[in-house]
C-alpha cells in the first residue's frame, strides 16, 4: 500500500490520495493521470492493466487502485 | 420530424400520455413503437439500417455471452483444476470473442464509413484522375444517409465492446435492445448512451412524477431558447460573413463571425441536446450530460470535458484508453519512464492518444482537408499542453504570477476561447486557404468603431438594432445562467422552491420570450440542427 501511495505522490503531489476516495467521480484524476500511473503500476508489480481494468471504481482511491493490483497479481 | 416543430412537441405529447397510461410493463414497447413511428416519419428505406445494425449487434454480443457462458459451464463442471487451466480456458475463449468483438465493429465502422463518405472517396479519386490527366471517372454514388447513422452506430459499438469485454451480459430481448438503439429522443443528435445505464433505464418501469414533467418540460424550453432565439439569430452574422465571400473584411469583422458562429453551434447543439434530453426526462428517463458551460473552460482539456462530453467519454473509454494501453505505446513510455522519469513517460502517451483521437473526431464531422486540420490543431494544443506543463508551472512561479485567484482564471478562459476561436475558423471557412487569410486579419486590422458598433455597419449583417438587443438580452441571461451553475447553483431546483408568482413569472416570460422572439421566418427550416446527421 505504501508503494502505491508513493507512486501516486510522485505522479500528482497536489492530491491527498490518503484522504480522497473519489478520485475519478470528482474529476481529481484525468486520463493522463490515469495512463501515468497504470504504467508505474505496470512497472513496480510487473503486472498487465488491460482497458478491462479501467473501470472508475478501480481508480477512486488508493485502496481501490491496491485491491485491483492485488486482484491482478492474484489471477497472474 | 424536427425536435422544434410542433408536429414533435404533439407527438411527445401523445407518447407522454400513452407511456404513463399503459400498464408498467409494457412502457419500454410504448416506446419502441414511438421511436421507429418517429424514424418512419424521416422515410421508409432508413429503417433498413437502423433493423440491420440492430440485429447484426444483438446477434453478435449474443454470440459473446453464448461463448463466455459456456466456458463458464465447462470449468464448474470440471470441477478441480488449476489455476493454470483455468487460465488457459479463459484466455482461449476471451482470444474468440476478442475476434468477434473486431470484427464486429470493423462491420459497423465500414457501414458509418461506407454510408457517410463514398461520395467524398469518389470526388477524391476522381480529383486524382483529373490531376494525372486520365479520361476516367467514377459518377456518384446516390446513397441515402440515414437518420442519426452515426449516433446509432457508436452506441451499438460501445455496447458490444463492453459485452466482449465482459462488462455487463448480453441482452436478452432484442425489443428492448432495439429500444436502445432507436430511442427517440437521442437518435437525432446524441448524447451518446452507455446501454449500462440508458439501456437499463429504458427497460425500468417509470411511475408519473409530477417533477418529472416539470423539469423535463423546463428544460426543453431552454433548449428552445438557446435553439431559437440565439443560435437562428447568430447564424445570419455567421453565415454572412463565413460564406459571402471574402474581400476587405477587417480583424474586427472576423472576430464578430466567429463570435457569432461560436454562439451559434453551442445554442444550436446544447440546445438540441436540452430538448432531448427535457423529453427524456418527463418519461422518467435521465440522459447523460452533453454539454457544462464549455465557455467557461478554463484549458483545451477541460473544454474538451465540457464540450460534447458524451463523445469524449465514448472516445476516452472506446480510444483514448486502448491506445494509451496497447503494447507499442506503453513499451516506448515505459523505455521513456526509466531513461528520463515520470513525466517523460507521461509525453510519450500523451503525445500519441490525442493524435488519434482527434483525428477520429475530425472524421466524425467529415472528411474534409479542415476538420483534419482541426483535429491536428486540438491534438497539438492538448499534446502540447501536457508536454510543457513543467515549463508553464516553472515559469508562473519565477513571474510570481498568482494562479488562484479570479483574474488567472479569467485569462485561462479568455485564452481558451481565443484558441478556440481559431479552431472555428479552420472549419468555418469556405477553404483552408480562407481560413488562413482570416485568421492573419484577425492579427492585423481592427476597427473599434465597429465592434462597439459606432460606424453602425455592425448592424448590415442581417441583425438589425432591435434583434441585436433582444440577442445582447438573450446572451446575457445565458451568461448569468452559466454563472450560477459554476457556482453549484442547480437553477430549476433553486426555482421550484421560490415562491408561486415569482416561479410562474419566470417560466411564463421565457415561454413569451421564445414565442416572440424566437426565429421562425417563412424559410425557417427546423430540421436544420447543425449536428444533425453527425
Amino acid at each position: 500500500m505504501e508503494k502505491i501511495l508513493e507512486i501516486l505522490k510522485s505522479i500528482r503531489s497536489d492530491v491527498d490520495f490518503e484522504k480522497e476516495d473519489k478520485l475519478i467521480d470528482n474529476g481529481i484524476l484525468d486520463s493522463f493521470d490515469i495512463v501515468s500511473i497504470v504504467g508505474e503500476l505496470c512497472d513496480e508489480f510487473d503486472i498487465t492493466v488491460t482497458t478491462d481494468d479501467l473501470d472508475p471504481e478501480n481508480f477512486n482511491s488508493a485502496k481501490a487502485i491496491f485491491e485491483l493490483v492485488e486482484r491482478i497479481l492474484d489471477e497472474a | 420530424m424536427a425536435y422544434t416543430s410542433l408536429m414533435f412537441l404533439a407527438f411527445l405529447l401523445l407518447t407522454v400520455v400513452v407511456y404513463y397510461i399503459v400498464p408498467k410493463k409494457w412502457q419500454w414497447s410504448v416506446l419502441l413503437v414511438a421511436s421507429y413511428g418517429f424514424y418512419l416519419s424521416s422515410g421508409v428505406e432508413q429503417v433498413l439500417y437502423i433493423l440491420f445494425t440492430t440485429l447484426f449487434s444483438y446477434f453478435a454480443a449474443r454470440w459473446m455471452q453464448k461463448l463466455r457462458d459456456d466456458n463458464q459451464a465447462q470449468i464448474d463442471a470440471m470441477g478441480e483444476i488449476t489455476k493454470d487451466e483455468k487460465r488457459a480456458m479463459k484466455k482461449a475463449v476471451n482470444k474468440k470473442i476478442h475476434t468477434i468483438q473486431v470484427v464486429t465493429v470493423l462491420v459497423n465502422l465500414l457501414i458509418l464509413g461506407l454510408v457517410k463518405f463514398a461520395n467524398t472517396f469518389v470526388r477524391t479519386f476522381n480529383e486524382m484522375f483529373a490531376f494525372f490527366q486520365w479520361d476516367a471517372s467514377i459518377p456518384l454514388v446516390n446513397i441515402l444517409v440515414p437518420l442519426g447513422l452515426s449516433y446509432y452506430t457508436f452506441n451499438s459499438i460501445g455496447y458490444l465492446i463492453d459485452v466482449g469485454r465482459g462488462k455487463y451480459p448480453a441482452e436478452k430481448h432484442l425489443g428492448k435492445f432495439s429500444l436502445f438503439v432507436s430511442f427517440f429522443p437521442v437518435i437525432v443528435q446524441g448524447p451518446l448512451c452507455r446501454f449500462q445505464d440508458v439501456g437499463q433505464q429504458l427497460q425500468q418501469p417509470h411511475k408519473l412524477e409530477y417533477n418529472n414533467l416539470k423539469y423535463g418540460a423546463q428544460l426543453m424550453l431552454w433548449g428552445f431558447f438557446k435553439k431559437l432565439v440565439i443560435a437562428e439569430r447568430v447564424s445570419v452574422i455567421a453565415l454572412k460573413v463565413f460564406h459571402s465571400g471574402f474581400s476587405d473584411y477587417t480583424g474586427s469583422h472576423v472576430f464578430f463571425g466567429v463570435l457569432a458562429y461560436s454562439f451559434q453551434i453551442y445554442g444550436d447543439f446544447s440546445g438540441g441536446t436540452d430538448i432531448c434530453r427535457g423529453a427524456a426526462q418527463m418519461l422518467g428517463i435521465n440522459l447523460p450530460m452533453n454539454f457544462e458551460r464549455p465557455f467557461f473552460a478554463t484549458s483545451m482539456g477541460d473544454y474538451w470535458h465540457r464540450w460534447h462530453m458524451s463523445l469524449g467519454a465514448w472516445m476516452r473509454e472506446y480510444v483514448f484508453y486502448p491506445v494509451m494501453l496497447s503494447k507499442p505505446v506503453t513499451a516506448v513510455s515505459k523505455k521513456f519512464r526509466k531513461k528520463f522519469g515520470a513525466h517523460a513517460g507521461k509525453i510519450v502517451p500523451s503525445v500519441a492518444a490525442p493524435f488519434v483521437v482527434f483525428f477520429l473526431m475530425g472524421i466524425w464531422h467529415g472528411i474534409t482537408i479542415q476538420r483534419v486540420v482541426n483535429g491536428l490543431y486540438h491534438a497539438t494544443l492538448i499534446s502540447s499542453s501536457v508536454a510543457l506543463a513543467p515549463v508553464f508551472k516553472k515559469t508562473t512561479e519565477k513571474l510570481k504570477i498568482r494562479t488562484d485567484c479570479f483574474s488567472f482564471r479569467l485569462f485561462q478562459m479568455l485564452r481558451t476561447f481565443f484558441l478556440l476561436c481559431i479552431s472555428r475558423i479552420i472549419t468555418q471557412a469556405a477553404t483552408l486557404r480562407h481560413a488562413a487569410r482570416m485568421i492573419k486579419t484577425l492579427f492585423t486590422s481592427w476597427s473599434w468603431d465597429f465592434i462597439l458598433g459606432i460606424d453602425k455597419k455592425i448592424y448590415t449583417y442581417g441583425v438589425d438594432l432591435k434583434n441585436m438587443q433582444v440577442l445582447v438580452c438573450a446572451i446575457i441571461a445565458l451568461l448569468v445562467v452559466g454563472i450560477l451553475q459554476e457556482r453549484g447553483v442547480k437553477i430549476r431546483e433553486s426555482l421550484s422552491k421560490q415562491n408561486l408568482i415569482f416561479r410562474w413569472f419566470m417560466i411564463l416570460a421565457l415561454l413569451v420570450f421564445v414565442l416572440v422572439f424566437g426565429m421562425y421566418g417563412p424559410d425557417y427550416n427546423a430540421s436544420d440542427f447543425i449536428y444533425a446527421g453527425h
